[in-house]
């Protein structure tokens, strides 16, 4: 096991922060998350037992520090009024009168392309916040439809609308800045 | 609830749903039967495909683009922080 704390920040703290960011979305939140990941590291490190990949139990760490972060929210996502910047109806309404093309692209080699990543980041950043990061934590990390009603305080009907919301928005957003061109 | 003919708004909310196993087998069901007609439903649900994908390969992509990094600063504060606490 890397015993020091220099080693632990310059080997591990990217590929934390990266996790951290492609899930909070911002650089201070991400930041904030990777440093108490660390530390709860350095408190529990009898815990970890020699052998088993320390990468893995650092983001393990990070995972349950993450969804705390998001349990502490104290906004409410509510269906009643659209959060700002919002236009899922709108865009569900254009897809209902256009026909459609195949996009004709493997999810792999599109990510290659450094232009297709910031047009992606740039259209999940265009979701409303607190649809982005429950939806996120679904695609991303897979998390069950249960324990996100419970981290993000949401029923579960409403947390079916959102996650119906936040795809055909981020469809309606990669096909007007990527695919169309 | 019996098999229906769905109209397109329904059979995307219902290929949405679907995606995290929310829907019926009859909702499924109906969902298939309008897929199998409709012309633009199943170029969207290949679309949500794509995206799901593309989610799930994201943090892995950046994390081999290497473009995002935690700043020498924010490196030193926690490397502090660490030795503080250690």
């Amino acid at each position: 096991m890397v015993d020091s704390t220099a080693d632990w920040v310059e080997r591990y703290g990217d590929i934390l922060y990266r996790f951290a960011l492609a899930r909070c979305r911002t650089p201070e939140v991400a930041e904030d998350l990777v440093q108490e990941t660390f530390l709860a590291g350095l408190r529990a490190r009898q815990n970890f037992r020699d052998g088993s990949s320390l990468q893995t139990w650092l983001i393990g760490i990070l995972k349950h520090k993450i969804i705390d972060h998001f349990r502490s929210r104290k906004w409410t996502i509510s269906l009643d009024n659209a959060p700002e910047g919002h236009n899922a109806d709108g865009e569900i309404t254009r897809l209902l009168k256009l026909p459609l093309k195949e996009w004709n692209a493997s999810p792999e080699k599109a990510l290659e392309n450094q232009a297709f990543r910031r047009a992606l980041n740039q259209c999940l950043d265009s979701l409303p916040e607190t649809w982005r990061e429950l939806f996120l934590m679904r695609e991303m990390d897979e998390m069950e439809s249960a324990e996100l009603c419970n981290i993000f305080k949401v029923s579960p009907t409403n947390l079916r609308v959102i996650l119906y919301r936040a795809r055909m928005q981020l469809r309606g957003c990669l096909e007007k800045n990527w695919f169309r061109n | 609830m019996p098999i229906r003919w769905l109209k397109c708004e329904e059979a995307l909310r219902l290929l949405s749903d679907s995606k995290d196993g929310q829907a019926s087998f009859f909702e499924r069901f109906s969902l298939k039967i309008h897929l199998w007609v409709c012309k633009n439903c199943p170029i969207c649900r290949n679309h949500l495909q794509f995206i799901q994908r593309l989610l799930k390969r994201l943090p892995a992509s950046q994390a081999a683009g290497q473009e995002e990094k935690l700043s020498d600063a924010a490196k030193l504060r926690i490397k502090q922080k660490m030795e503080k606490n250690g």
